[in-house]
């Protein structure tokens, strides 16, 4: 039997949802300086209205303030799959009221996938967008990078609401506290932040020639679009329009970085020895290296480029984009569909597997790849042995651990939701006459918050298909399990007695 | 209160960048195999 919710229950789940929206107006303050510094009054209006709702959302949530601090881990999961729906609502004010956008669902879908660091985009002449704008699009992309509710619980929750930290698919706790951990990602964070914007804006003005003010400007939009493995530029040429093999170079150690878990940040910070026996490396590395040689190939046999440095450049930079989800293009949209045989094959795997678990990166990740593999290796072992045989499976990940029939099933679980998410969405894109290989590109790099295009995500697009990319994107960051909880709340309160 | 650990950043940030200099340099000779074998 269903239990219906209680007014107590709701009590709690708005609470902490109010809370955590409260980020929203604190993160609405860097576009709103940056539009004062730069004198652009046109989108100030925007931003204020959108700092002043999610506050008074915020603050209302105190009328709210349940009797029972503490948060339980399902109610939980239900506030952060409703976070990531209403943070895209507010965060698309400012988007929509700047006149780029056709219809609202665009501007929501941007915001969507700016915060679910996707990096899809609908916004029409991103070229003379505002600055604040700009800077908007990418802060959206450093807190869904990082977690929404990891800076909620940094900066405005109580230890109420830790329970809503698993949602956002982490699943690692590098120390022994919540906070702690939380600590050290914004420690990783700002300094990848710090040293990423210094080169990034020294290669500006030295390489690139920008001015300083501008070179800052794009160094800071990379970084977070880079190391967030978010993808958004604020150029339409994407990183192509820098035309630096370096400033590529720079842009592919933050994506990298990005893509790596925070615990395996933590390890690099302080050991490197017996880290090629974690399982999640050598996955990653593997399937990196596959899809790699997978699109050299495919590019080689096209004769798309015939110099080794050339291959190398475009390859190299789009299989890790696409491994690591970033979804930045060295290459323009109309030359990447181009990209067909053992190409497409290549980045589109690259971008369904994804970056490692715990980090920004999407996709289905290195360690559910790794354990499928070794589960499937298991059943052909125990096929093949007699029937008395006791197997048992370990795996390297942090420590040695046993693969045990619950987290094998857990895995592949996951996994096929993500495989049916990347058909589904494919199925859709088929129904409105897009050919099958760019209806299942564009799938996968929503679900997989990629963000790469070849073309089928522009404005005009059927309203019906950016729908279900939007929700595509809200499945795909929050690896379905907040998703679920959500559903299953909705269900037991319209028929639960 | 401990201040960051800012000689394992820099470790950290090295070995991601070395990181990305082997893969490439692998990728430069994968590529040059391959321009040679098609």
């Amino acid at each position: 039997m269903l239990l219906k919710p209680a007014t107590e229950d709701f009590r709690a789940i708005g609470y902490a949802l109010g809370r955590v929206v409260l980020v929203v107006a604190a993160a609405g303050l860097v576009p709103l300086t940056w539009a004062i510094l730069q004198r652009e009054w046109k989108p100030l209006g925007g931003i204020v209205l959108m700092i002043g709702l999610a506050a008074l959302f915020g603050a209302s949530s105190e009328l709210l303030r349940p009797e029972k601090s503490k948060l339980s881990w399902s109610h939980g999961m239900v506030v952060v799959a409703l976070t990531w729906l209403v943070i895209p609502a507010l965060g698309s004010i400012p988007l929509w009221l700047s006149g780029h956008f056709g219809r609202y669902l665009d501007a929501y879908f941007d915001a969507m996938s700016g915060l679910t660091t996707t990096g899809l985009s609908l916004l029409q002449d991103v070229d003379h967008l505002a600055e604040s704008l700009n800077i908007w699009r990418h802060t959206l992309q450093f807190l869904g990078g990082q977690g929404i509710v990891l800076a909620a619980l940094t900066f405005f929750a109580g230890s109420g609401i830790l329970s809503l930290y698993h949602g956002e698919g982490r699943d690692d706790q590098i120390f022994p506290s919540v906070t702690s951990t939380a600590r050290f990602i914004w420690t990783v964070s700002l300094v990848h932040g710090v040293v990423g914007v210094a080169v990034l804006t020294t290669e500006g003005i030295l390489q690139l020639g920008f001015e300083p003010q501008r070179a800052f400007f794009h160094a800071i939009n990379v970084f977070m679009a880079a190391f967030d493995t978010g993808g958004f530029t604020s150029m339409s040429s994407s990183i192509a329009y820098y035309g630096s093999a370096v400033f590529e170079a720079t842009a592919a150690v933050l994506m990298l970085a990005g893509a790596l878990s925070f615990g395996l940040h933590h390890a690099l910070w302080r050991r490197t020895q017996g880290l090629l026996r974690n399982l999640e490396i050598r996955t990653i590395l593997t399937t990196f290296a596959g899809t790699l040689t997978l699109t050299l190939l495919g590019l080689a046999i096209a004769g798309t480029y015939s110099d080794t440095a050339s291959l190398t450049r475009r390859g190299f930079f789009q299989a890790l984009s696409a491994h690591t989800g970033t979804g930045f293009s060295s290459v323009p949209t109309a030359e990447l569909a181009r990209w067909g045989g053992l190409t497409f094959i290549g980045i589109s795997i690259a971008m369904a597997l994804g970056g490692m678990a715990s980090s920004t990166a999407g996709g289905v990740k290195s360690l559910r790849v790794g354990l499928t593999f070794a589960s499937l290796v298991d059943t052909v072992r125990e096929a093949l042995l007699p029937e008395r045989s006791v197997i048992a499976t370990t795996f390297h990940q942090t420590r040695r651990q046993v693969l045990t029939q619950r987290l094998a099933k857990s895995v592949m679980a996951i996994s096929l939701l993500y495989v049916a998410t990347y058909l589904g969405g494919a199925a859709v894109g088929l129904a409105y006459g897009y050919p099958l290989t760019d209806a299942l590109f564009e799938s996968v790099s929503a679900s997989a918050a990629v963000g790469l295009s070849v073309g089928v995500t522009q404005p005009g697009m059927p309203a019906v298909l950016e729908a279900v990319m939007v929700a595509q994107m809200w499945l795909g960051r929050l690896e379905f399990i907040a998703a679920f909880s959500l559903l299953g709340f909705f269900i037991s309160w319209m028929v639960g007695e | 209160m401990k201040g960051p650990d800012l000689r394992g950043a820099a470790r950290g940030l090295l070995i991601e960048t070395m990181v990305i200099v082997v893969l490439a340099s692998a990728a430069f000779a994968a590529a040059f195999v391959i321009l040679l074998l098609t």
